[in-house]
Protein backbone atom coordinates (compact mmCIF):
# COMPACT_ATOMS: atom_id res chain seq x y z
CA UNK A 1 0.00 0.00 0.00
CA UNK A 2 1.08 3.50 -0.65
CA UNK A 3 0.16 6.88 1.44
CA UNK A 4 1.12 10.15 1.60
CA UNK A 5 0.65 12.36 4.80
CA UNK A 6 1.24 15.91 6.05
CA UNK A 7 2.06 16.08 9.64
CA UNK A 8 2.60 19.36 11.66
CA UNK A 9 4.59 19.54 14.83
CA UNK A 10 2.93 20.90 17.91
CA UNK A 11 4.24 24.47 17.41
CA UNK A 12 7.07 23.36 15.04
CA UNK A 13 7.20 22.20 11.31
CA UNK A 14 5.18 20.86 8.96
CA UNK A 15 6.24 17.93 7.00
CA UNK A 16 5.64 15.13 4.44
CA UNK A 17 5.72 11.08 4.35
CA UNK A 18 5.44 9.45 0.86
CA UNK A 19 5.32 5.69 2.63
CA UNK A 20 4.91 2.26 1.34
CA UNK A 21 4.00 -0.60 3.43
CA UNK A 22 2.63 -4.34 3.95
CA UNK A 23 3.01 -5.68 7.02
CA UNK A 24 6.64 -3.43 7.64
CA UNK A 25 7.95 -0.76 5.79
CA UNK A 26 9.14 -1.19 2.45
CA UNK A 27 9.81 2.20 1.35
CA UNK A 28 9.75 5.88 2.88
CA UNK A 29 10.99 9.64 2.36
CA UNK A 30 10.35 12.64 4.30
CA UNK A 31 10.27 15.89 2.95
CA UNK A 32 10.10 19.56 4.73
CA UNK A 33 11.98 22.23 5.99
CA UNK A 34 13.37 20.91 9.02
CA UNK A 35 17.56 20.67 8.81
CA UNK A 36 19.48 16.98 9.55
CA UNK A 37 23.36 17.34 9.93
CA UNK A 38 25.25 15.83 8.78
CA UNK A 39 23.38 16.61 5.12
CA UNK A 40 23.26 12.67 4.95
CA UNK A 41 21.29 11.76 7.90
CA UNK A 42 18.25 11.75 6.46
CA UNK A 43 18.93 8.87 3.69
CA UNK A 44 20.18 7.24 6.23
CA UNK A 45 17.38 7.34 8.78
CA UNK A 46 15.49 6.09 5.13
CA UNK A 47 17.23 3.57 4.58
CA UNK A 48 17.27 2.05 8.06
CA UNK A 49 13.16 2.37 8.30
CA UNK A 50 13.40 -0.07 5.37
CA UNK A 51 11.89 -3.64 6.80
CA UNK A 52 11.22 -2.30 9.86
CA UNK A 53 7.79 -3.74 11.70
CA UNK A 54 5.34 -1.00 11.87
CA UNK A 55 5.23 -0.81 15.26
CA UNK A 56 5.68 2.05 17.73
CA UNK A 57 8.94 1.19 19.13
CA UNK A 58 10.00 -0.18 16.57
CA UNK A 59 10.16 2.62 14.65
CA UNK A 60 11.21 4.90 17.10
CA UNK A 61 13.96 2.78 18.35
CA UNK A 62 15.63 2.05 14.55
CA UNK A 63 15.74 6.31 14.09
CA UNK A 64 17.03 7.17 17.93
CA UNK A 65 20.06 4.41 17.11
CA UNK A 66 20.24 5.87 13.21
CA UNK A 67 20.93 8.62 15.41
CA UNK A 68 22.99 7.73 17.93
CA UNK A 69 25.22 5.37 15.31
CA UNK A 70 25.35 8.46 12.87
CA UNK A 71 25.83 11.50 15.60
CA UNK A 72 23.04 12.58 13.50
CA UNK A 73 21.27 15.81 14.97
CA UNK A 74 17.64 16.59 13.79
CA UNK A 75 16.55 20.07 14.01
CA UNK A 76 12.46 20.88 13.65
CA UNK A 77 11.65 17.58 13.37
CA UNK A 78 12.26 14.26 15.82
CA UNK A 79 12.27 11.16 16.18
CA UNK A 80 8.46 10.76 17.89
CA UNK A 81 7.40 12.89 15.13
CA UNK A 82 8.20 10.63 12.44
CA UNK A 83 6.94 7.76 14.27
CA UNK A 84 3.75 8.78 14.95
CA UNK A 85 3.21 10.18 11.83
CA UNK A 86 3.54 6.82 10.47
CA UNK A 87 1.45 4.99 12.74
CA UNK A 88 -1.56 7.54 11.77
CA UNK A 89 -0.78 6.54 8.13
CA UNK A 90 -0.90 3.56 8.47
CA UNK A 91 -4.30 3.57 10.77
CA UNK B 1 42.95 33.03 10.82
CA UNK B 2 43.16 34.92 7.75
CA UNK B 3 39.57 35.36 6.15
CA UNK B 4 39.10 35.48 2.52
CA UNK B 5 36.26 38.17 1.87
CA UNK B 6 34.73 38.26 -1.90
CA UNK B 7 33.07 41.35 -3.06
CA UNK B 8 29.75 41.44 -3.96
CA UNK B 9 28.42 39.93 -7.35
CA UNK B 10 25.53 38.55 -8.82
CA UNK B 11 25.20 35.68 -10.42
CA UNK B 12 22.77 33.04 -11.53
CA UNK B 13 21.30 30.86 -8.90
CA UNK B 14 23.55 27.55 -10.31
CA UNK B 15 26.59 30.14 -10.26
CA UNK B 16 26.14 31.41 -6.49
CA UNK B 17 25.37 27.56 -5.09
CA UNK B 18 28.23 26.09 -7.10
CA UNK B 19 30.41 28.71 -5.81
CA UNK B 20 29.43 28.19 -2.20
CA UNK B 21 29.70 24.27 -2.43
CA UNK B 22 33.51 25.09 -4.63
CA UNK B 23 34.45 26.80 -1.86
CA UNK B 24 33.70 24.41 0.87
CA UNK B 25 35.11 21.50 -0.93
CA UNK B 26 38.42 23.94 -1.34
CA UNK B 27 38.73 24.42 2.36
CA UNK B 28 37.95 21.01 2.94
CA UNK B 29 41.30 20.15 0.86
CA UNK B 30 43.17 23.19 2.64
CA UNK B 31 43.54 24.57 -0.61
CA UNK B 32 41.08 27.46 0.24
CA UNK B 33 40.87 30.15 2.92
CA UNK B 34 37.80 30.45 4.97
CA UNK B 35 35.82 32.73 3.02
CA UNK B 36 32.93 35.16 4.00
CA UNK B 37 31.19 36.32 0.18
CA UNK B 38 28.21 38.57 -0.79
CA UNK B 39 25.88 37.69 -4.03
CA UNK B 40 22.57 38.67 -5.52
CA UNK B 41 20.88 36.08 -8.03
CA UNK B 42 20.38 37.11 -11.37
CA UNK B 43 17.66 36.23 -13.03
CA UNK B 44 15.59 35.72 -9.87
CA UNK B 45 15.32 32.35 -8.72
CA UNK B 46 13.69 29.75 -6.39
CA UNK B 47 15.74 27.35 -3.67
CA UNK B 48 14.19 24.93 -2.07
CA UNK B 49 15.92 23.45 1.16
CA UNK B 50 17.96 20.56 0.57
CA UNK B 51 15.00 17.90 2.18
CA UNK B 52 11.95 19.40 0.28
CA UNK B 53 10.50 18.47 -2.93
CA UNK B 54 10.58 20.62 -5.68
CA UNK B 55 7.03 19.82 -7.85
CA UNK B 56 5.27 20.29 -3.88
CA UNK B 57 6.98 23.54 -3.22
CA UNK B 58 7.37 25.31 -6.74
CA UNK B 59 5.42 26.38 -9.52
CA UNK B 60 7.93 25.01 -12.56
CA UNK B 61 5.35 26.78 -14.69
CA UNK B 62 5.32 29.99 -13.26
CA UNK B 63 9.45 29.99 -13.02
CA UNK B 64 9.70 29.23 -16.63
CA UNK B 65 6.66 32.01 -17.99
CA UNK B 66 8.70 34.59 -15.72
CA UNK B 67 12.23 33.94 -16.43
CA UNK B 68 12.57 32.87 -13.05
CA UNK B 69 15.08 29.82 -12.36
CA UNK B 70 15.01 27.23 -9.31
CA UNK B 71 17.14 24.56 -8.23
CA UNK B 72 17.92 22.53 -4.76
CA UNK B 73 19.94 24.10 -2.01
CA UNK B 74 22.58 21.32 -0.25
CA UNK B 75 21.63 23.32 3.27
CA UNK B 76 18.07 22.61 5.13
CA UNK B 77 15.46 24.65 5.91
CA UNK B 78 12.81 26.14 3.26
CA UNK B 79 11.66 27.43 -0.34
CA UNK B 80 12.90 31.04 -1.04
CA UNK B 81 11.97 33.50 -3.32
CA UNK B 82 15.55 35.42 -4.31
CA UNK B 83 14.15 38.60 -6.27
CA UNK B 84 17.07 40.02 -8.17
CA UNK B 85 16.39 43.12 -6.55
CA UNK B 86 15.31 42.46 -3.21
CA UNK B 87 17.51 41.11 -1.39
CA UNK B 88 21.29 40.85 -0.09
CA UNK B 89 22.49 37.14 0.06
CA UNK B 90 25.84 36.20 2.53
CA UNK B 91 27.77 32.76 2.87
CA UNK B 92 30.00 32.08 5.28
CA UNK B 93 32.54 28.99 4.88
CA UNK B 94 35.23 27.62 7.01
CA UNK B 95 36.46 24.85 9.25
CA UNK B 96 34.01 23.73 11.96
CA UNK B 97 36.77 25.03 14.96
CA UNK B 98 35.82 28.40 13.71
CA UNK B 99 32.59 28.45 14.98
CA UNK B 100 30.87 27.71 18.25
CA UNK B 101 30.38 23.32 18.00
CA UNK B 102 26.61 23.87 18.43
CA UNK B 103 24.34 24.23 15.56
CA UNK B 104 22.34 26.30 17.23
CA UNK B 105 25.22 27.86 19.39
CA UNK B 106 26.63 28.55 15.64
CA UNK B 107 23.27 29.81 13.97
CA UNK B 108 23.33 32.93 17.05
CA UNK B 109 27.07 33.82 16.45
CA UNK B 110 26.76 34.05 12.73
CA UNK B 111 23.27 36.00 12.77
CA UNK B 112 24.37 38.17 15.28
CA UNK B 113 26.72 39.66 12.38
CA UNK B 114 23.63 40.64 10.91
CA UNK B 115 22.09 41.52 14.04
CA UNK B 116 25.08 43.81 14.77
CA UNK B 117 25.33 45.75 11.21
CA UNK B 118 21.26 46.30 11.16
CA UNK B 119 22.03 48.03 14.40
CA UNK B 120 24.46 50.36 12.78
CA UNK B 121 21.68 51.11 10.37
CA UNK B 122 19.43 52.09 13.25
CA UNK B 123 17.12 48.74 12.49
CA UNK B 124 16.41 47.15 16.01
CA UNK B 125 16.92 43.39 14.94
CA UNK B 126 17.22 40.47 16.99
CA UNK B 127 18.20 36.91 16.48
CA UNK B 128 15.47 34.58 16.89
CA UNK B 129 16.35 30.68 16.97
CA UNK B 130 16.92 28.59 15.32
CA UNK B 131 17.81 30.46 12.24
CA UNK B 132 15.86 33.63 11.59
CA UNK B 133 16.41 37.85 12.40
CA UNK B 134 13.31 39.53 13.31
CA UNK B 135 11.84 43.18 13.85
CA UNK B 136 9.76 43.45 16.40
CA UNK B 137 7.69 40.34 15.40
CA UNK B 138 8.53 40.41 11.97
CA UNK B 139 11.13 38.27 9.97
CA UNK B 140 13.59 40.12 7.58
CA UNK B 141 16.80 37.47 7.35
CA UNK B 142 16.74 33.71 7.27
CA UNK B 143 19.46 31.27 6.76
CA UNK B 144 20.46 28.23 6.48
CA UNK B 145 23.53 25.49 7.15
CA UNK B 146 25.23 22.96 6.35
CA UNK B 147 27.96 20.26 8.04
CA UNK B 148 29.62 18.56 5.98
CA UNK B 149 33.67 16.75 6.22
CA UNK B 150 33.47 19.22 9.54
CA UNK B 151 33.35 21.96 7.25
CA UNK B 152 30.48 24.63 7.94
CA UNK B 153 28.78 26.57 5.39
CA UNK B 154 26.01 28.80 6.43
CA UNK B 155 24.27 31.28 4.11
CA UNK B 156 21.13 33.62 4.38
CA UNK B 157 19.28 36.44 3.03
CA UNK B 158 18.51 40.06 4.03
CA UNK B 159 15.38 41.31 2.62
CA UNK B 160 15.91 44.73 0.93
CA UNK B 161 12.36 44.88 -0.60
CA UNK B 162 9.68 42.40 -1.17
CA UNK B 163 7.43 41.68 -3.76
CA UNK B 164 4.56 39.16 -2.19
CA UNK B 165 2.27 38.54 -5.34
CA UNK B 166 5.63 37.83 -7.47
CA UNK B 167 7.10 35.38 -4.66
CA UNK B 168 3.36 33.79 -3.97
CA UNK B 169 3.43 33.08 -8.41
CA UNK B 170 6.21 31.22 -8.23
CA UNK B 171 6.07 29.25 -4.76
CA UNK B 172 3.22 26.28 -4.78
CA UNK B 173 0.15 28.08 -3.28
CA UNK B 174 -3.15 27.51 -4.58
CA UNK B 175 -4.95 30.40 -6.35
CA UNK B 176 -7.45 30.38 -4.05
CA UNK B 177 -5.29 31.26 -1.14
CA UNK B 178 -3.42 34.19 -2.86
CA UNK B 179 -5.62 36.62 -1.57
CA UNK B 180 -5.37 39.89 -0.45
CA UNK B 181 -5.73 38.33 2.92
CA UNK B 182 -3.13 36.08 2.63
CA UNK B 183 -0.90 38.55 1.75
CA UNK B 184 -1.86 40.81 4.39
CA UNK B 185 -1.04 38.31 6.63
CA UNK B 186 2.60 37.94 5.08
CA UNK B 187 3.27 41.29 5.47
CA UNK B 188 2.35 41.45 8.73
CA UNK B 189 4.91 38.86 9.45
CA UNK B 190 7.48 39.82 7.00
CA UNK B 191 9.96 42.93 6.65
CA UNK B 192 12.37 44.32 4.68
CA UNK B 193 15.02 47.15 4.71
CA UNK B 194 13.11 49.05 2.35
CA UNK B 195 10.03 48.92 5.14
CA UNK B 196 12.12 49.93 8.12
CA UNK B 197 13.94 52.62 6.29
CA UNK B 198 13.31 53.55 2.71
CA UNK B 199 16.25 55.99 2.82
CA UNK B 200 18.63 53.25 3.54
CA UNK B 201 20.47 52.05 0.10
CA UNK B 202 21.71 48.49 -1.08
CA UNK B 203 24.88 50.11 -1.02
CA UNK B 204 25.05 50.93 2.88
CA UNK B 205 23.22 47.72 3.87
CA UNK B 206 26.19 45.90 2.06
CA UNK B 207 28.96 48.16 3.72
CA UNK B 208 27.77 47.63 6.85
CA UNK B 209 27.05 43.57 6.64
CA UNK B 210 30.48 43.21 5.41
CA UNK B 211 32.26 45.36 8.27
CA UNK B 212 30.09 43.74 11.19
CA UNK B 213 31.00 40.13 9.43
CA UNK B 214 34.61 40.75 9.14
CA UNK B 215 34.87 42.80 12.80
CA UNK B 216 37.75 41.52 14.70
CA UNK B 217 38.91 39.26 12.09
CA UNK B 218 42.01 39.14 10.20
CA UNK B 219 40.58 39.57 6.41
CA UNK B 220 41.70 40.12 2.77
CA UNK B 221 39.44 40.81 -0.72
CA UNK B 222 40.21 37.96 -2.67
CA UNK B 223 38.96 35.78 -5.93
CA UNK B 224 38.56 32.38 -6.94
CA UNK B 225 40.99 29.98 -6.79
CA UNK B 226 42.43 28.42 -10.43
CA UNK B 227 40.85 25.31 -8.76
CA UNK B 228 37.64 26.70 -7.55
CA UNK B 229 36.40 28.26 -10.94
CA UNK B 230 37.32 25.07 -12.79
CA UNK B 231 35.33 23.32 -9.98
CA UNK B 232 32.13 25.76 -9.95
CA UNK B 233 31.94 24.88 -13.82
CA UNK B 234 31.32 21.17 -12.84
CA UNK B 235 28.99 21.86 -10.14
CA UNK B 236 27.11 24.35 -12.55
CA UNK B 237 25.93 21.29 -14.17
CA UNK B 238 25.04 19.52 -11.06
CA UNK B 239 22.35 22.55 -9.96
CA UNK B 240 21.09 22.36 -13.13
CA UNK B 241 20.12 18.93 -13.30
CA UNK B 242 16.54 16.96 -12.78
CA UNK B 243 18.74 14.44 -11.27
CA UNK B 244 19.74 17.09 -8.19
CA UNK B 245 16.62 19.05 -8.09
CA UNK B 246 14.22 16.96 -8.37
CA UNK B 247 16.12 13.95 -6.24
CA UNK B 248 12.78 14.18 -3.97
Amino acid sequence: MYKVKKYKIKNGKLFEIKLEFSDKINNIRIFGDFFVYPDEGLELIEKELINCNIKKDDIKLRIDECLRKNNIELIGIDSISITTAILEMIQ
Amino acid sequence: MNWRVLELGTFSCYENMAIDEAISEGVFEGTSEPTIRFYKWSPSAVSIGRFQSMNEEVSIENCNKLNINYLRRITGGGAVFHDSDGELTYSIIGNEELFPKGIRESYKEICGYLVNGLKRLGINASFAPINDIIVGNKKISGSAQSRNNKILLQHGTILYDINIRKMFSVLNVSKEKISDKMISSVEERVTSIKNQNPNIDFESLYKELLYSFTENKQAFFGKLTEKERIRVKELIKKYQSNEWNFYR
